[in-house]
């Protein structure tokens, strides 16, 4: 028998940001890993991002919390309306 | 907006002064801030954003604060390194089997 590589393995998965540039100034961007209620930015159960992206959107957003960029408190109002892609429910 | 354009030109002729060379200048649009923030004693609700690309020596940057930290109309400044483009290789998520997670691996 040849020992080949599994042909039916799928693709590794994939992170909602997987390919997306992360800068400190798309406040939006950063907002929707935040919590609009207090402002905590969410973990990796809740975001489900690598470990890479995680650690780049910390640091973003507490740039974005120094330069004042975004609210520390709270979740800016106008960005309330985004599309959801953290899984936790209210 | 005279006002403004006198503090940037003042930032930007103090900044070539001590040998950076300005590559670009962005304004990244008039907002309120996202909290009301206290400088110089008065308290701010609405502030102007800058952005300026910068090339000079990291010697440079603790004279430019304090530099920046007495002009009044400057209300926050900071100095960010260039973000080097490079997040091209993200190969997704790596499975990683539980007998690696248990086996106690501390870098």
């Amino acid at each position: 028998p040849i020992h080949m590589e599994n042909p039916y393995k799928d693709p590794p998965k994939r992170c909602v940001l997987c390919g997306i540039n992360v800068d400190y100034k798309n406040v939006q961007l950063l907002s929707q890993f935040v919590s609009p209620y207090t402002g905590s930015i969410y973990g990796r159960h809740i975001t489900g991002l690598c470990n890479k992206k995680q650690k780049e959107i910390t640091k973003a957003i507490k740039r974005a919390h120094i330069f004042g960029f975004m609210s520390v408190m709270f979740k800016n109002p106008q960005l309330l309306t985004d599309p959801k892609l953290c899984n936790i429910k209210y | 907006k005279p006002e403004t354009a006198a503090v940037l030109k003042r930032t930007v002729e103090a900044l070539m002064e001590k040998g950076a060379i300005v590559r670009n200048l962005e304004n990244l649009g008039e907002r309120s801030l996202p909290y009301k923030m206290s400088k110089h004693k008065e308290r701010h609700k609405r502030g102007g954003y800058f952005l300026i690309d910068l090339e000079a020596s990291p010697s440079i940057v603790s004279p430019m604060m304090d530099h920046l930290g007495r002009d009044i109309d400057i209300i926050r400044r900071a100095f960010v390194k260039h973000p080097v483009a490079k997040a091209e290789e993200c190969s997704g998520i790596i499975p990683v089997s539980p007998e690696e997670k248990l086996s106690a691996k501390k870098n």
